[in-house]
C-alpha cells in the first residue's frame, strides 16, 4: 500500500514539475494570486460595493475604440480587465472604452494622485481596474472625479515605469456620458 | 446572441474556459457514477474542502506552481478517506465530516494570519465559488488541465471493468481475485485529481454538484452501468457548455450557473425518469 501511494505520488509530482519551467503571464509589478485577481498597486481599492452595468446587447466594439468593454457581460469584462493587467504587451496602443467605479490613492511617497477605474467580478467578491489620465486641459486632482463615482472612460492603453514598478494606464482618457 | 458568443469565443481565455471545462466536466462525471454508487457522494465536498485548506498554505508560502502542495494533499487525504472505513476508529461520514470542516478553518485562519493580498474576502470568495478563475487561466495550467484529463480518461477506460467490479459488489470482486484496495486507491486518487482541477471551475463549494448531479440524472433515465456512465458524460458536458455560455453571455457567476444548469437538467431527467421508470439511487 506505501508502496503504491509513493509510486502515484512521484508520477503525480513528475507531471507536475515540467510545468514550472513554462512563463509566467507578465506581472506589471502586482501581485495575482492564480484564483484571486486584484488590483493591488500603486491603489488600495478595499472592497467598494457596487451595482455593475450588467447586460450583452451587441458586443461590437465602437468606431475608434479597439476593445468597448461596456458592451460585454460583467464575467467578460471581469476577464477583460485581467487579461489587460497580466499581458499588457498584447493590448498596447489601443483604445479601451470601459465603465465602472473611480478610485483614487494619493501616494505619500511622490505627491502623485492616481484615479482608476474600478470594476468587479459577476460573483461580486473580486475587484480590480485599470488607471486613467485625462487630458491635459484637466487638473489632477481638482478636475477629475470623486471616488465612488460612476464613470465611463476611453483611453489608450499604456504602460510606464515607476520607482522600479510597472503600472498600466489609460493615457489621454476622455470621460464620457453613459 | 449567438453573433455575441461566437466573438466572445475569439477571445483566448474564453477557447481556454471551454476547453478546461469540458474536460472536468467529462472527468468529473466519469467517477460521479462510481461515487454515488459506492455511497461516497459526500467525499468530494469534503476532498475540495480539504484542497482548500491546502490552497491557502500554498497562496502564503507564495508558491507560483500551487498544484505541487494542493494535489499530493488531497491526494492523500482522499486514500485517507477511502480507507476509513476500513480497521479505523472514526467511521465513514465522521472523517469525512471532521477533515472537511477542519480544513476548511485552517485553511481560512491561514489566510487571514498569513495572507499578503489586500483583498482577502475576494480570494476567499473566489476559492470557494469559483467566481471567474475558469476565465483567467494561464496557458501552463490549461494543459497542466489537459494532460491530468487525458490521465484520468486514460486510467477509466483501462480499468473500467475493475472499477466496474469494485464498485457494484466489493465483497465478491475481491473473492473473485481482485485486488479492490489497489484499485480503491486509484479511484481516491483519481477522485483527489478532479477535485483539484474542479476547483477553477466551479470553486470547491460546488465541486460535488459537478460530481453528483450528472450522474444522478442519467440514473434516472438509463439502466446499465455503462449507459449511465456514457449519459452522465454527455450531460455533464452539456451542463458545461451551456452553463459557461449562460455565464459570459448574462454577466453570471460561472461555478453557480454551470451548477444550477446541472440542478435543471436533473429536474428534467427525474420527470422523464418517473415518466418512463428509471433506477431509483
Amino acid at each position: 500500500m506505501k508502496k503504491s501511494i509513493c509510486l502515484l505520488m512521484s508520477i503525480i509530482l513528475c507531471l507536475l514539475i515540467p510545468g514550472c519551467r513554462t512563463e509566467e503571464p507578465l506581472q506589471t509589478e502586482m501581485t495575482y494570486p492564480d484564483y484571486t485577481v486584484e488590483y493591488t498597486s500603486p491603489y488600495s481599492f478595499g472592497e467598494e460595493v457596487y451595482e455593475s452595468s450588467e447586460t450583452t446587447q451587441t458586443a461590437q466594439p465602437a468606431e475608434g475604440i479597439d476593445m468597448d468593454l461596456t458592451t460585454m457581460s460583467s464575467t467578460m469584462v471581469y476577464a477583460n480587465v485581467y487579461s489587460l493587467i497580466s499581458y499588457p504587451d498584447d493590448y498596447l496602443g489601443q483604445t479601451i472604452k470601459m465603465e465602472g467605479v473611480s478610485s483614487s490613492f494619493h501616494s505619500e511617497t511622490n505627491g502623485n494622485y492616481y484615479f482608476a477605474c474600478v470594476i468587479q467580478d459577476a460573483a461580486a467578491c473580486c475587484s480590480q481596474g485599470i488607471e486613467y489620465e485625462l487630458t491635459e486641459e484637466f487638473i489632477n486632482p481638482d478636475d477629475y472625479p470623486s471616488d465612488g463615482d460612476q464613470i465611463c472612460v476611453v483611453g489608450v492603453f499604456d504602460m510606464y515605469e515607476e520607482d522600479g514598478m510597472y503600472y498600466v494606464t489609460l493615457r489621454d482618457a476622455q470621460l464620457l456620458e453613459e | 446572441m449567438l453573433d455575441t458568443l461566437i466573438m466572445y469565443l475569439q477571445y483566448p481565455f474564453v477557447r481556454y474556459a471551454v476547453i478546461v471545462g469540458v474536460l472536468i466536466a467529462l472527468c468529473s462525471s466519469l467517477l460521479g457514477v462510481t461515487l454515488v454508487l459506492k455511497r461516497f457522494s459526500f467525499i468530494g465536498d469534503g476532498l475540495s474542502h480539504v484542497a482548500f485548506g491546502a490552497m491557502a498554505v500554498a497562496s502564503v508560502a507564495g508558491l507560483t506552481n500551487k498544484l505541487l502542495i494542493v494535489l499530493p494533499v488531497t491526494v492523500i487525504s482522499a486514500v485517507l478517506l477511502l480507507r476509513s472505513g476500513q480497521n479505523t476508529r472514526i467511521k465513514g461520514d465522521a472523517s469525512v465530516a471532521m477533515i472537511s470542516v477542519g480544513a476548511l478553518a485552517f485553511g481560512y485562519l491561514i489566510m487571514n494570519l498569513f495572507s499578503t493580498s489586500s483583498n482577502l474576502s475576494g480570494d476567499v470568495c473566489s476559492t470557494l465559488f469559483g467566481s471567474t478563475s475558469i476565465l483567467t487561466l494561464t496557458l501552463r495550467e490549461v494543459r497542466i488541465c489537459i494532460v491530468l484529463s487525458v490521465i484520468v480518461v486514460v486510467i477509466f477506460v483501462l480499468f473500467y471493468n475493475k472499477i466496474f467490479a469494485v464498485t457494484f459488489d466489493e465483497s465478491f470482486a475481491k473473492a473473485a481475485g481482485v485486488r479492490t484496495e489497489r484499485y480503491n486507491l486509484l479511484i481516491a486518487v483519481v477522485i483527489a485529481v478532479i477535485i483539484v482541477l474542479a476547483m477553477n471551475l466551479v470553486g470547491s463549494l460546488l465541486i460535488s454538484a459537478l460530481v453528483i448531479f450528472p450522474a444522478l440524472s442519467a440514473m434516472r433515465v438509463q439502466r446499465s452501468f455503462k449507459s449511465v456512465t456514457i449519459c452522465s458524460a454527455v450531460l455533464s458536458v452539456l451542463c458545461a457548455l451551456i452553463g459557461i455560455a449562460v455565464s459570459i453571455l448574462g454577466g453570471t457567476p460561472v461555478g453557480s450557473t454551470i451548477v444550477a444548469v446541472d440542478v435543471a437538467v436533473f429536474i428534467i431527467c427525474y420527470s422523464l425518469g418517473k415518466i418512463r421508470g428509471g433506477i431509483g439511487v
